[in-house]
C-alpha cells in the first residue's frame, strides 16, 4: 500500500540525463557495419575452396586485416548495444538488469580483444 | 519480467448471451466484462442487437444494449463526435473510439470489445487512466516563458510557426495510442509512450514557449524517451490520423542537435 502521488511515482528518480549516446552510437554502427559487413562477407564467397595458408594470406594484406577488425569490433559493440536494449526492455528485476548488462558488457570486451588478438597474430606472426 | 501470460484471475471465460426480442437484422457484440465487486474472473457477454433500432456507431449499440437489454454495461462516453476522447476501447483488434467506428464496416461480422489492453480494468470497459494522466502532467503542458508581455499585446505567433503546431494540436488524450505500444506495456511506468511524447513535442514546436532546453533535458532518459523503437502501432491506430511516432522521431532530432549533431 502506498500513498504516494501518481505524480510522484511518475517523476520517480527524475531523468538520467543521457540515452542519446547509446541510440547515436546503435546508429552509427549499424550504417559502419554495412559496407564493412558487406566486404567481409563478399571476400569470403569468393574464396570458395582456399587452402588455410591462402585465408592467412588474405587476412594479412592490411586493407583487408583493417576491414576485418572494423567489421568485428563494430559487430560486438553494436551487438552489445542492442542487448542492453532487450535486457531493459523485458528484465523487470533490478538485480538481474545489473547482472546481465554487466554480463554482456564483459562478454563484448572479450570478443573484442578476441578479435585484435586474431587479426594481429596474423599480421605480426 | 515481461507479461506473456494473464493470470489465473484475470483469464477471460465465456459470459452470458443476450438475445435480441423481435429483431430483424442483428450483429452480435461480445463484451469484455469485469466487475471488482463480485470476486470473480472476466468473462465476454454476447448480445445480439437489433440493426433496424439502433444508431449507425458501435458507440450506439453499446448505449442500446445499456438501455435496453443489460443496465449493469459499464463504459465511458460523452461527446458522441470524436473529440473527447472518452469512449477509447479495443474494438475488433484495434485501439479507437467506439463513436466514430461504424458498425456496418464488419460487415455483419461480430464486434469483439475490450477495454484499452493492459491496463488496470475499473469495471468492465473503463480503464485506469491515472498513471497516463500523471505522466501527461509531468510533462508540463502548458506554456513556460521568463519574459513578460506588455498587458496589452497578445504573444504573437506567425503562420508558419502556428503551422508546426498542425497535426499534434489536434491529440485529445484518448490513449489509443498509448496502450497500443508494446513498449509501453513492458515499461509504462518509466516510458512515457507516444500520446505523452507527442503533447510533449507539441509545447517543443510552440514558437513561443521559452522552455525549450528545459523539456528537452528533461526527456533525455533512456526510458522516458528511448523505450520508442519505432514499432508504429501508434500512428496505426489514432482514431484522429495523427503520427506520434514521427513527433518522437522530432525529439530524438531536437536532443541530437543540443548534443551539436
Amino acid at each position: 500500500m502506498s500513498y504516494r502521488s501518481d505524480l510522484g511515482k511518475v517523476k520517480g528518480l527524475g531523468t538520467a540525463k543521457h540515452g542519446f549516446k547509446h541510440w547515436w552510437m546503435q546508429r552509427m554502427t549499424a550504417v559502419l557495419l554495412i559496407p564493412t559487413g558487406l566486404f567481409v562477407l563478399i571476400s569470403l564467397l569468393r574464396m570458395d575452396g582456399v587452402t588455410a595458408a591462402q585465408m592467412l594470406g588474405w587476412m594479412a594484406q592490411p586493407l583487408n586485416a583493417i576491414v576485418l577488425l572494423l567489421f568485428t569490433l563494430t559487430a560486438s559493440y553494436h551487438g552489445a548495444l542492442g542487448l542492453q536494449v532487450v535486457v531493459e526492455d523485458y528484465v523487470g528485476s533490478h538485480s538481474w538488469q545489473l547482472i546481465l548488462q554487466y554480463l554482456i558488457k564483459l562478454s563484448m570486451i572479450i570478443l573484442m580483444m578476441v578479435n585484435i588478438y586474431a587479426v594481429s597474430t596474423v599480421l605480426f606472426g | 519480467m515481461a507479461e506473456f501470460r494473464l493470470p489465473k484471475n484475470s483469464k477471460v471465460k465465456k459470459g452470458n448471451h443476450h438475445k435480441a426480442t423481435n429483431a430483424g437484422k442483428t450483429t452480435t457484440f461480445k463484451v469484455y466484462r469485469w466487475s471488482p465487486d463480485d470476486n470473480e474472473n472476466p468473462r465476454t457477454d454476447t448480445y445480439e442487437v437489433d440493426l433496424d433500432n439502433c444508431g449507425p456507431m458501435v458507440l450506439d449499440g453499446l448505449i442500446k444494449i445499456k438501455d435496453e437489454m443489460d443496465a449493469t454495461l459499464t463504459f465511458r462516453r460523452s461527446c458522441r463526435e470524436g473529440i473527447c476522447g472518452s469512449c477509447a476501447m479495443n474494438i475488433n483488434g484495434t485501439n479507437t473510439l467506439a463513436c466514430t467506428t461504424s458498425i456496418k464496416q464488419f460487415k455483419g461480422k461480430e464486434i469483439a470489445i475490450y477495454p484499452l489492453p493492459h491496463m488496470e480494468v475499473i469495471k468492465d470497459l473503463v480503464p485506469d487512466l491515472s498513471h497516463f494522466y500523471a505522466q501527461y502532467a509531468s510533462i508540463k503542458p502548458w506554456m513556460q516563458t521568463d519574459s513578460v508581455p506588455l498587458p496589452d499585446k497578445e504573444r504573437l505567433q506567425s503562420i508558419e510557426d502556428r503551422e508546426k503546431l498542425d497535426g499534434l494540436y489536434e491529440c485529445i488524450l484518448c490513449a489509443c495510442c498509448q496502450t497500443s505500444c508494446p513498449s509501453y506495456w513492458w515499461n509504462g511506468d518509466r516510458y512515457l509512450g507516444p500520446a505523452v511524447l507527442l503533447q510533449s513535442y507539441r509545447w517543443l514546436a510552440d514558437s513561443r514557449d521559452e522552455y525549450t532546453g528545459e523539456r528537452l533535458e528533461e526527456l533525455e532518459d533512456p526510458f522516458k524517451v528511448y523505450r520508442c523503437h519505432t514499432i508504429m502501432n501508434c500512428a496505426n491506430t489514432c482514431p484522429k490520423g495523427l503520427n506520434p511516432g514521427k513527433a518522437i522521431g522530432e525529439i530524438k532530432k531536437m536532443i541530437a542537435q543540443r548534443h551539436a549533431l
